[in-house]
C-alpha cells in the first residue's frame, strides 16, 4: 500500500525550477505588477497612449520631432501640359500664333507660372531660312509679348542637306509672373527669320510639348 | 505633308515674291479646300504680330495658279 502525503497549507519560501516543470499560466496565476527591474514597465493599464488624440505640443527635436508647431505645404500648386502635333507653316517674317499652346489658371496672384516647351519638327523649305520664337501671354483677350525673338536662326543648318531628313528641335524655359487669377493662356508664336521660304513646326505631325507649372510664394 | 509645304511654298514664290502666309493644320496642302483654309498676312500689330485674314490678297494667286506651278516642281 503507498502512503499518500497531502500537504493543505500554503507553500512559503523558495520555487525550485523542478516545482515549475509544469508552467505557470501567466494569464490566470500571475496578479500584482510587475517591477520595472524585471521587464515590466510598472504600469497597471491595459490601454496606451493614443499618440493621434493624447499627444499634443510639440516634440523635442532631441527625439525626432522637429519643434515646429506648423509646416509650409509644397510649392508647385498645377502642372498643366499643353503642346499639339498639329502643324503650323509659316512664310510670315512676322510672329503668327503656332498651334501650340498651354492653359493655367493661377490661384494666387503671387505666383510665379514656369513655362517649359520642348519644339520638334522644325522644318525650313529653302536655304538659308531659318526660324524665330516669341512668347505671348494672353489674359481675358489681351496679349502680352513676353519675349520677343526668344530663339533664333533655329532649323538655319537643316538645308545642308537633304530637305526631308533634317528636322529639328529646340526647347526653351521661362519663367513668367502674370499677377493675376484669371484663366491664362500662354502661345508659341513663330516667324520666318531669315530667307525667303517658310518655317514648319510639328512637321509631318511631330508633338510638341509646352509645359506650365504654377509655383507658389 | 512636309513635300507639299515645300512645293507650296515654292511655288508662291515662284508666282510672287515676298508673299507671306500661314498654313495651321496637318492636312495635305494639295486641294481648294485646304488652300482656302491659308491666313495671308495684311499687317503687322504692335506686338510685333501678324494680322492675318482668309481672304486672299493677291489676285495672281489663285489655287489654279498655284497648283499648276506645284505640279511642275
Amino acid at each position: 500500500m503507498t502512503l499518500t502525503v497531502v500537504k493543505t497549507t500554503a507553500l512559503t519560501g523558495t520555487i525550485t525550477n523542478a516545482q515549475l516543470a509544469g508552467g505557470i499560466d501567466l494569464t490566470a496565476k500571475v496578479t500584482g505588477t510587475l517591477p520595472i527591474a524585471n521587464g515590466g514597465t510598472n504600469s497597471t493599464a491595459t490601454t496606451f497612449v493614443n499618440a493621434t488624440t493624447n499627444v499634443t505640443g510639440a516634440l523635442p527635436i532631441v527625439n525626432g520631432g522637429t519643434g515646429a508647431t506648423s509646416f509650409s505645404p509644397g510649392k508647385i500648386a498645377q502642372v498643366i501640359s499643353g503642346g499639339t502635333s498639329s502643324s503650323t507653316s509659316t512664310s510670315s517674317s512676322s510672329f503668327v500664333n503656332s498651334n501650340c499652346t498651354v492653359a493655367i489658371t493661377p490661384t494666387a496672384s503671387n505666383s510665379k507660372v514656369l513655362l517649359q516647351f520642348s519644339g520638334n519638327g522644325i522644318f525650313v523649305t529653302a536655304q538659308a531660312t531659318a526660324m524665330a520664337f516669341q512668347l505671348v501671354r494672353t489674359v481675358g483677350g489681351v496679349s502680352t509679348n513676353l519675349s520677343t525673338k526668344f530663339a533664333r536662326y533655329v532649323g538655319y543648318m537643316t538645308t545642308l542637306a537633304a530637305l526631308n531628313d533634317m528636322q529639328e528641335a529646340c526647347s526653351f524655359e521661362f519663367l513668367d509672373s502674370p499677377s493675376t487669377t484669371s484663366a491664362t493662356t500662354y502661345t508659341i508664336q513663330i516667324q520666318r527669320e531669315t530667307g525667303s521660304g517658310s518655317v514648319t513646326l510639328c512637321a509631318n505631325g511631330q508633338a510638341s510639348s509646352f509645359v506650365a507649372m504654377e509655383v507658389l510664394a | 505633308m512636309i513635300d507639299d509645304i515645300n512645293k507650296f511654298s515654292t511655288a508662291i514664290n515662284n508666282l510672287k515674291a515676298n508673299v507671306e502666309w500661314t498654313y495651321n493644320a496637318n492636312n495635305q496642302l494639295n486641294s481648294e479646300e485646304e488652300f482656302n483654309k491659308i491666313l495671308w498676312n495684311t499687317g503687322v500689330d504692335s506686338n510685333g504680330s501678324a494680322i492675318q485674314s482668309t481672304t486672299n490678297p493677291h489676285s495672281e494667286l489663285t489655287w489654279t495658279a498655284v497648283k499648276a506651278e506645284m505640279d511642275k516642281l
